[in-house]
């Protein structure tokens, strides 16, 4: 029984002392959850010769240890050599990683029975006959919900011989090994980085079910977050969610791709080089999105209370009218979109001989008069008084144009009653003609042309397309009492427009000047109420007559209050040129904001770029002394500063780098443009 | 208009609840959770003051390197004596590795000579989440004015050998020193290292 018991042990003692004395090919550390092997591939090693030795564990099932980029937490394997004279040590060829779920963060590593390759040079004096002594401590981080450290010394005793002979019993293993690194790709990938996002177009002839890229360098990806592939023509594309040193990316990435296919993944090693994808949009590029964009936006007019109702009479009125007769259908369908053209794009050539004969004023200046702010507010407001149905203007606009334009014919009333739309949308087309002016502003005079242009085709196009195929007036919605309520509900953001311009008010002229405009706005309301009391009666229109002239009372009364319109918020400094040149040469960098509060397209910047934390943390990291130039009142010196920068309006965004020259940032405004930008990138 | 100004208000919004480590140089995320001396913590309350937040797990190896080095008692002692409010974050799951209830939180400081001011018992992990925490130990160092001015490593050396701790550059107290002269901070942000957060999911 004695006996019994002691056998295994010798049993293992044996195996051991077999290991050591094959030491020159091997040698093994066991520690409390992997056992690792140190392997040589040949038998002996040449002199200049490389050696290449496996690093091979075994782990303890569910315990993982790391690759090179460990992702969220962990530490990859550390290597300290101890080498003769003359040797040197190679890099760790690490096998192809895989993803570790640890709650929500996500680790790079390996599992089950990673093998690291790395490899030893013989000094090339080292003497046929003798050995090349490698010493090795190697330490790890192995980890299951917990972690541990571990450390392992290793040695091996190469014999220095005239020619290397693989080790046949360890070929296996090296064959395994080789076969775990990723492959090479077959072509060039490329990588670009947008913002926050980093896309990689790798080449990849096969099909796939999942695709994951796996950074190198630790920060430049976020671990945890999913990475969206798709593949075309023998390409596969990955977008992946930038990390911290993203920015920091070089002209090169490199990194492993594992593709998945039917649940077996294969590995591929990425080197990609960087491509310049022209992140920001290009002119002809933003010009599509402005046209596109214009173009949904006039489709978008037909819905408005202004236009919906044309489009249910004519699309009433055309099934009697040109019954039978379809080329007259379309024929007049096409001749109402040439009148909405055509008066699109007379309003674009009125704002653009505007602006040429504006000497540098600019689009909205004429929002600087409060005049025509109080004015614009009011006439807002009794549009939304009209939409909630306070009152209603004798039988509506379309009736009035209807009867003005009977006896011409069909032809013409076609035309006109394309005009009559444009004219009769004015109301609602305010807040979408802010964009395309807005563009138009900073566009060329023929890109400018061409989105009024865009528009006004959207207008038309609904109407045009129910022409040709008058059986899509069945796709409309039936007209019925939902009309009404529609139309009351669109009340709601006309008001919201009228607010804002009462806003615009009170940045002019202060509390004053919006108590001012406050009485005027009750008194549209006494003169709509009026107007439907004496319906009719030529009383009901004297008095509403009257109350409208008291209105304008108020108006007459405004003025600028300069101090109102130039509070800067804390943290920011008001335009000042002296100032400014002041800064410049103490070597601060400067960036100057002109705005103005009835600049809707300021507004849109300033609360989705300016105010952004990505863009306030630029400003902080260069440093930036923020200037606000507001221009929302007349001012000379902004004006100037405006003309010197060949801007005729605002938005304008000029960035002084510390000791350098102006740089005016491309529009429309991108966060991504500002801190390229703010914070180039190295 | 205004609806699509509010439309991409509530789109940037979003952006920023699903970001991983909040911006440097920004206004630190906000907080709000029991300490283990059960007193109920919020960033708001430290404003004037400059605030250190350590993760913690008490059964990383990491942690211990720095716990059993006295390293981070030295430097909490040292960020204690220029007034600093030093919070330990547990953000460990209940059930899993470093979790700890009051009782115990307060066993632990004692029985390491810890100097926390605070340590905040963040069993869902929110703090941690909303700090982008993802391993023990790391830091965060927020100035008198509530911006975020160093998040990563404590220092240099990410190993858990114990000899790493000398000759390690300690970030913290650098961007500390920094922070108090009214000084740009040189490293902002580190790679932290050590074991993940045990965070519940």
């Amino acid at each position: 029984m004695r006996l019994l018991t002691y056998l295994p042990g010798a049993l293992v003692s044996g195996a051991l002392a077999l290991i050591l004395a094959s030491a020159s090919a091997s040698t093994s550390v066991v520690t409390d959850h992997a056992k690792t092997r140190l392997v040589a591939e040949t038998t002996g090693v040449a002199p200049g010769e490389t050696a290449v030795l496996a690093f091979a564990q075994a782990l303890d099932p569910g315990w993982h240890v790391y690759w090179k980029n460990q992702g969220d937490s962990g530490l990859p394997l550390e290597f300290v050599w101890t080498l003769p004279d003359g040797a040197s040590a190679g890099a760790i060829d690490y096998p192809t990683p895989e993803r570790i779920a640890i709650g929500p963060l996500v680790n790079f590593g390996h599992e089950g029975e990673p093998v690291f390759l790395t490899s030893v040079a013989a000094p090339k004096d080292a003497a046929v006959g003798s050995t090349l002594d490698i010493g090795l401590e190697a330490t790890w981080l192995i980890c299951a919900d917990i972690c541990v450290p571990e450390t392992g010394a290793f040695s091996l005793s190469i014999p220095v011989v005239e020619k290397s002979q693989p080790d046949a019993a360890q070929i296996p293993l090296f064959e395994r090994a080789r076969a775990a690194l990723p492959s090479p790709l077959d072509g060039d990938a490329y990588y670009a980085v947008n913002g926050s996002t980093l896309t990689l177009d790798a080449p990849f002839a096969g099909d796939a079910d999942g695709a994951y890229f796996f950074p190198s360098a630790a920060g430049v990806s976020e671990p945890a977050a999913e990475q969206k592939f798709r593949r075309s023509s023998g390409r596969l594309g990955l977008t992946i969610k930038g990390g911290s040193s993203l920015s920091a990316a070089s002209e090169r990435l490199d990194g492993v791709l594992v593709v998945e296919r039917d649940g077996v993944k294969e590995g591929y090693a990425v080197a990609a080089s960087r491509k310049e994808t022209g992140g920001a949009p290009s002119g002809a590029a933003a010009l599509g999105g402005f046209l596109l964009a214009a173009f949904l936006g006039g489709a978008l007019l037909n819905l408005m209370p202004c236009v919906f109702p044309i489009l249910f009479v004519k699309a009433a009125s055309m099934a009697n009218a040109a019954a039978g007769d379809k080329g007259a259908l379309r024929r007049h369908g096409l001749l109402y979109a040439a009148g909405v053209v055509a008066s699109f794009a007379a309003l674009a050539g009125a704002l653009l001989a505007l602006r040429a004969g504006g000497e540098g004023v600019g689009w909205g200046f004429h929002l600087q008069s409060p005049i025509v702010v109080a004015l614009s507010a009011y006439v807002l407001f009794a549009v939304g008084l009209n939409l909630a149905g306070a009152f209603s203007i004798g039988s509506s606009l379309q009736n009035l144009g209807a009867n003005a334009v009977a006896g011409i014919s069909g032809d013409m009333t076609a035309f006109l009653t394309g005009v009559l739309a444009v004219v009769v949308a004015a109301p609602c087309v305010g807040p979408f003609l802010t964009a395309p002016v807005g563009a138009a502003a900073v566009l060329a005079p023929a890109a400018g042309f061409s989105i009024f242009i865009a528009m006004g085709l959207g207008l038309a196009t609904p109407y045009v397309a129910l022409s040709f195929w008058p059986g899509a007036r069945r796709l409309l919605p039936k007209p019925g009492p939902w009309m009404e309520r529609f139309r009351q509900a669109l009340s709601f953001p006309v008001f919201a427009a009228a607010a804002f311009f009462l806003w615009v008010l009170a940045q002019q002229t202060g509390g004053r000047g919006l108590a001012l405009a406050f009485g005027g706005v009750i008194l549209v309301a006494l003169a709509a109420r009026l107007w439907e009391w004496g319906k009719g009666a030529g009383w009901g229109r004297i008095g509403a007559a009257l109350a409208l002239v008291a209105a304008l009372a108020p108006v007459a009364m405004l003025r600028p209050t300069p101090a109102a319109a130039h509070s800067v918020a804390a943290g920011k400094v008001a335009f000042d040129p002296a100032d400014v040149a002041r800064r410049r040469q103490a070597g601060e960098a400067v960036f100057i904001d002109f705005t103005a509060a009835w600049c809707v397209t300021c507004q849109m910047n300033k609360l989705t770029v300016l105010s952004s934390q990505k863009v306030k943390a630029a400003f902080a990291a260069a440093n930036v002394t923020l200037v606000i130039a507001d221009w929302t009142n007349r001012d000379p010196a902004i004006e100037r500063a405006l003309a010197e920068f060949g801007a005729n309006g605002v938005p304008l965004y000029v960035y002084y780098p510390p000791g350098g020259e102006a740089i005016i940032l491309p529009q429309p405004l991108t966060e991504r443009a500002l801190i390229e930008i703010l914070v180039p990138a190295t | 208009m205004i609806k699509t100004a509010l439309l991409a208000a509530a789109i940037s919004l979003a952006a920023n609840v699903a970001a991983a480590s909040p911006a440097i140089d920004a206004p630190a995320p906000a907080f709000t959770g029991t300490a283990s001396n059960g007193a109920i913590l919020s960033l708001d309350q430290f404003k004037g003051q400059t605030v250190v937040l350590e993760w913690t797990n008490d059964g990383c190896p990491f942690v211990q390197k720095h716990y059993e080095t006295g390293n981070m008692q030295k430097t909490q002692k040292a960020a204690n004596q220029v007034g600093v409010v030093w919070i330990t974050v547990i953000s460990s799951a209940p059930g899993k590795q470093g979790h700890a209830d009051a009782t115990r939180a307060n066993l632990l400081t004692e029985e390491r000579g810890a100097e926390p001011d605070f340590v905040l018992l963040d069993e869902d992990g929110a703090v941690g989440k909303a700090y982008g925490a993802k391993t023990t130990p790391q830091m965060a160092l927020i100035d008198r004015d509530g911006v975020l001015r160093y998040q990563g490593a404590i220092d240099d050396k990410p190993s858990a050998n114990h000899a790493s701790v000398t000759g390690a550059t300690n970030y913290l107290l650098a961007a500390l020193w920094s922070v108090n002269a009214g000084m740009p901070v040189a490293v902002k942000e580190s790679k932290p290292y050590g074991c993940s957060v045990k965070y519940k999911s």
